[in-house]
């Protein structure tokens, strides 16, 4: 397959998506905290459309070659992190549950260690 | 892609290395030529090398530069959030066009009529007493003014209020926004929202006003009155054994624990469940605690049978020395009994039911209060059983006031003194500017001054009230439309916003009166202005 964009243009798409993708994500975070924060100023739906876009064009871009990386230390902490992030997230906003909030940001965290983990070391299995 | 720039690379070495080991070898005519060619081949090739190292550095800074440049874009809208959250003062403007194609501004539609027009003016009319829509309130706006485009259908001193929910329970906060008595204060003399209108009196500012006593002020606004400190306060036992019919309202004074408990007896007048919801508040307004007393199990109409009575407890702990306010909310039945742990208890306004016509004894009924000034109180009854002749104490000295007709509110006049009344017969509702007890041991003024909201009535106000505290503002007439504005202040008012909505009710009394089935008020538009604040806003205000 022909790709749309090669060698330093590729790289620039490639880049250019990765942000767009995680600036959304967190703005939409930070939506779901205190909500009216992003979507009064901003439509986050118009952000979704050029994250897409940008996406679109990363796929039909030549790829760079991954080497592969060594899992360190550093990759199990920022699991850990993440776990625990998503456990007072969701915590906070399922805290009107009472005792059954507790229930399902413990058992999402551990998820999200656990399946961050599986992902980690897929290759090693 | 590096990869296989780096074969290429070890490839081109490898071949140069070879071309050079060539150029070593004997010469000849033949072979200077080749060398000849050799040299130049050389020379392009250096130029190519040159060329190719020259063009992956400028693309190596180019994609530097592009990656600052991408890394700019989420820098700039963190930027722009954070200034729009925290740094600038902005107003927000809503229009909701009412009766536009597809408006669903106003709830329950139940009590809005079907989209009409009128001269190419689109309105839906209001039906019903009580029509509620939302406002959006961005995170940290500190003001609404709202503004409502209305026609005047009812010809009459109507009056319309706008209220904002200002609890999590259905509770408003309301600001006149059409009131014809109170188009008249321009009248009276006025300095900021204060109106004067006892002339014996003086302009004082509103931290002023606070501070004055014995003085009634009335207002739609949030104006709270300063709690008194009661002397003779005494935590005892508190029997009142007077029935009284529905809502009320008490105020009392209590250091430490609160233990109150009540009585109920549903007289299932009406159709439905009749639970009484008791609940203690502070004089800022919060809840402090809670109690329900359920139905008897009828809730079909058995006016006839006497119900049986039931009880309720309600407690709170280790409050602080002072005036609370304990409501008693409306339901179709009489409070038989109150027991409370403190000697100090009145009622804002009494309806005693210790009547027949209530499946009741009629015994009856003593009533204490004082005042500090002229003034009047309202006696009321809606049946004949109420008629009757009351007698009163007042400084020691027996008079009698015949009350003879139902339906229609008798006026008391009073002049300065203390108060015992003996209502013999009951079913009446007594309501006025002093606060009303069972005894003259429970008797205390829980406040410096009494504060009353604003009647539509511009007599009674001039003859009861010393001030009028209110941002009303007279509405603009275009024709037969009226403009009429509120502002509320979200953090003053304590409004309860929730998901960045604050739930605004209309009310206009005169849709849910009997004989106004007929009638609608129509709504053209309504306009919502939400201000918030910005760091150097707050700054310069501070």
């Amino acid at each position: 397959m022909k790709s749309l964009f090669k060698e330093h243009n590729a790289v620039l798409v490639n880049h250019l998506f990765q942000t767009l993708l995680v600036t959304y994500l967190l703005l939409l975070l930070l939506e779901q905290i205190w909500k009216g924060v992003v979507s009064t100023y901003l439509n986050l739906n118009y952000l979704l459309i050029v994250v897409i876009i940008a996406g679109i064009l990363d796929v039909f871009s030549e790829q760079p070659k991954k080497e592969k990386e060594r899992i360190t230390k550093k990759d199990y902490v920022f699991i850990i992190a993440l776990g625990i992030l998503g456990f007072v997230i969701i915590k906070y906003k399922t805290t009107a549950l009472g005792w059954l909030s507790w229930l399902i940001s413990i058992i999402a965290g551990i998820l999200i260690i656990l399946l961050s983990l599986l992902v980690l070391e897929e290759d090693d299995v | 892609m590096t990869a296989r720039k780096d074969e290429w690379e070890t490839r081109y070495r490898k071949w140069k290395k070879k071309d050079k080991t060539k150029e070593s070898a004997p010469k000849s005519l033949a072979e200077a030529s080749v060398l000849s060619r050799t040299e130049k081949k050389n020379e392009i090739e250096k130029r190519v090398d040159k060329y190719y190292t020259e063009k992956t550095q400028v693309n190596k800074k180019r994609t530097r530069i592009s990656k600052i440049i991408i890394a700019i874009i989420p820098l700039a809208m963190l930027f722009f959030l954070v200034y729009n959250n925290f740094l600038v003062s902005r107003d927000f403007n809503y229009l909701y066009d009412i009766g536009s194609e597809g408006d669903k501004y106003l709830t329950p539609i139940a009590r809005v009529s079907e989209p009409a027009e009128d001269n190419g003016v689109s309105y839906r009319g209001l039906t019903e007493a009580l029509v509620y829509f939302d406002a959006p309130v961005p995170l940290g706006s500190e003001s609404l003014k709202i503004q409502v485009k209305f026609k005047d259908t009812l010809q009459d001193n109507w009056t319309m209020r706008l209220g904002a929910r200002d609890q999590e329970v259905w509770h408003y906060n309301y600001h006149f926004i059409h009131n014809p008595v109170l188009n008249r204060l321009s009248e009276l003399p006025k300095k900021d929202n204060i109106y004067l209108v006892n002339s014996e009196l003086y302009f004082l500012t509103l931290d002023e006003l606070k501070y004055e006593s014995d003085i009634v002020v009335a207002t739609d606004t949030q104006y709270a009155p300063l709690p008194n400190i009661v002397s003779d306060y005494k935590k005892e036992k508190t029997l009142i054994t007077t029935s009284l019919r529905g809502a009320h309202i008490a105020y009392i004074y209590i250091s430490g624990d609160l233990d109150l408990e009540v009585e109920k007896q549903d007289i299932n007048w009406y159709e439905g469940s009749d639970e009484l919801e008791i609940s203690i508040y502070d004089l800022e307004n919060n809840l402090i605690a809670r109690t329900k007393i359920p139905d008897d199990g009828i809730t079909e109409v058995r006016n006839k049978e006497k119900a049986i009575a039931q009880k309720g407890f309600l407690n709170a702990s280790a409050l602080k020395e002072g005036v609370y306010k304990i409501e008693f909310g409306n339901f179709d039945g009489v409070i038989r009994e109150i027991r409370i742990n403190t000697n100090k208890i009145v009622f804002e306004r009494v309806f005693l039911a210790d009547s027949t016509l209530y499946n009741l004894e009629t015994k009856p009924s003593l009533l204490y209060f004082k005042t500090n000034r002229n003034e009047q109180i309202e006696l009321v009854t809606y049946h004949k059983e109420g008629i009757q002749n009351i007698s009163y104490l007042k400084d020691g000295k027996n008079n009698l006031f015949n009350f003879y007709q139902e339906d229609k509110p008798l006026y008391l006049e009073l002049s300065r003194g203390e108060y015992e009344f003996k209502i013999p017969k009951n079913d009446i509702i007594i309501s006025g500017m002093p606060y009303f007890s069972f005894s003259r041991e429970s008797y205390f003024e829980p406040f410096k001054q009494k504060v009353v909201g604003i009647r539509n009535d511009f007599d009674w106000l001039i003859n009861n009230v010393d001030y009028i505290v209110t941002e009303y503002n007279r509405p603009e007439y275009e024709g037969e439309w009226i403009i009429a504005e509120t502002e509320f202040n979200i953090n003053d008012e304590q409004l309860f916003v929730k998901d960045n909505k604050l739930n605004i009710v209309f009310n206009v009394p005169r849709l849910s009166q009997e004989g106004s089935q007929n009638y609608t008020v129509p709504i053209d538009w309504i306009k919502i202005t939400v201000h918030k604040p910005g760091v150097f806003e707050n700054e310069i205000l501070i």
